[in-house]
């Protein structure tokens, strides 16, 4: 499996944290032109310590030259080599040493748009972006887009758990997650206690088992001193329902059991 | 969009009630057949049950719900399951990761993509699985002590 099209489409935006060039990105799409404005796009490149500016009209030169090209390493999914893979090539942007993008190449960009337009709107392929100085390489491509990925699963656990939005750090975070699941078990234990000494309460007779006091005391202290359980709306409406129907299936219980 | 999707489905009342018909009917099962075994192994026995339904209610597909069903075959079969515990226990490195990997149930087989959704989803059946059990103490002793009134 091509590792770049681990990312998903929506991922993308996240990746292109820079507010200009997600403008651009979302104006060539919207115009059914995802390579349009890059296509035009300058490439500007570091050799040495000098910035030298490279402008590549023809499409097909310059992704020949960008693959050569060491310091703006593009990436395409469709590594067929086909046409795709030019427009890819020409999509991502090669972007300064701090991270910066360079003005001329999006003044550049947004002043050729009205000719690309003209080019057929190619849409369905996902691409990964490596940075300069990224390594562009297959493993390091698919170790990148499995980050996104665990970084995505961990902001839903985040808000799955509750008092987690606030704790800043993975690491402290998979703590906190690792707590909750280990007090949601230990509770099911409690319970699965609780239930026990209450079943058999009632079918001993209850004067045999002083479990009262008992379950009283243990039993009380998670939920008041562990996490604050969640109160969940649809539950409780819910509950009305479902303790008149426990009410037929545990008395059904008791009856024959008894 | 998975996630979401997923929850949804989730919070179905019909799969709640799913969960808490399987977690009901495994409480009769015990009650019927283990009348004078000791306490603690049927607390544990309730517990099991507890873990069961939540993986029976929970999708099929996910890893969480076949390790714990297949857990339960384990069980069934051999003993073999806490030899193999054993083992494990002495060759873990207590990195959170490796935690998180011990506590949801099949994952010591994923790899940590995999294991961080799995356990949304399987902390999200935990917690159901929760209020259900407290919802039935709660009424189990009401029940109780209604008897004790009348006696």
């Amino acid at each position: 499996m091509d590792p770049s099209s681990l990312i998903s489409h929506s991922a993308l935006p996240e990746i292109w944290h820079f507010p200009m060039a997600r403008g651009i990105r979302e104006a060539a799409s919207g115009m059914g032109h995802r390579d349009v404005s890059a296509g035009e796009s300058t490439v500007t490149e570091q050799s040495g310590d000098l910035w030298s500016k490279k402008k590549r009209r023809d499409s097909g030169l310059s992704s020949a030259a960008a693959s050569e090209d060491e310091s703006s390493k593009f990436l395409s999914n469709s590594s067929g080599g086909n046409d795709l893979d030019d427009s890819k090539a020409l999509e991502g942007k090669s972007r300064g040493e701090n991270g910066e993008w360079k003005a001329d190449v999006e003044a550049s960009s947004t002043g050729k748009k009205p000719d690309q337009t003209l080019e057929p709107p190619k849409q369905d392929y996902i691409h990964v972006r490596a940075r300069r100085g990224q390594a562009t390489d297959s493993h390091s491509l698919a170790e990148r887009a499995r980050r996104e990925k665990i970084s995505e699963r961990m902001k839903i656990l985040q808000d799955l758990v509750p008092g987690c939005t606030k704790v800043i750090g993975k690491a402290a975070v998979l703590d906190e997650i690792i707590n909750y699941i280990q007090a949601l078990q230990r509770q099911v234990e409690l319970l699965s206690m609780k239930l026990e000494a209450v079943n058999s309460r009632i079918n001993a007779g209850m004067e045999s088992f002083p479990s009262k006091d008992f379950g009283a005391q243990t039993y009380h202290t998670p939920s008041s001193s562990g996490f604050p359980s969640q109160p969940t709306r649809e539950y409780e409406h819910e509950q009305g329902s479902t303790t008149e129907w426990l009410h037929m299936q545990v008395g059904g219980t008791f009856q024959r059991v008894t | 969009m998975k996630q979401n999707k997923n929850t949804s489905s989730n919070n179905n009342p019909r799969k709640a009630s799913m969960q808490t018909y399987h977690f009901l009917r495994s409480l009769t099962q015990i009650n019927l057949t283990r009348p004078s075994s000791p306490l603690l192994r049927r607390s544990r026995a309730i517990r099991r049950a507890a873990y069961v339904s939540m993986a029976r209610a929970a999708s099929p597909r996910r890893m969480w719900t076949r390790a714990i069903l297949g857990r339960l075959q384990l069980l069934r079969r051999a003993r073999l399951l806490r030899r193999r515990r054993n083992y494990k226990k002495k060759t873990t490195i207590s990195t959170p990761h490796d935690k998180l990997r011990r506590l949801v149930p099949g994952g010591e087989e994923m790899d940590f993509c995999r294991l961080l959704e799995e356990t949304a989803d399987y902390a999200e059946f935990l917690s159901k699985q929760v209020r259900i059990m407290e919802s039935v103490v709660d009424f189990m002793e009401a029940e109780c002590k209604k008897k004790e009134e009348k006696v």
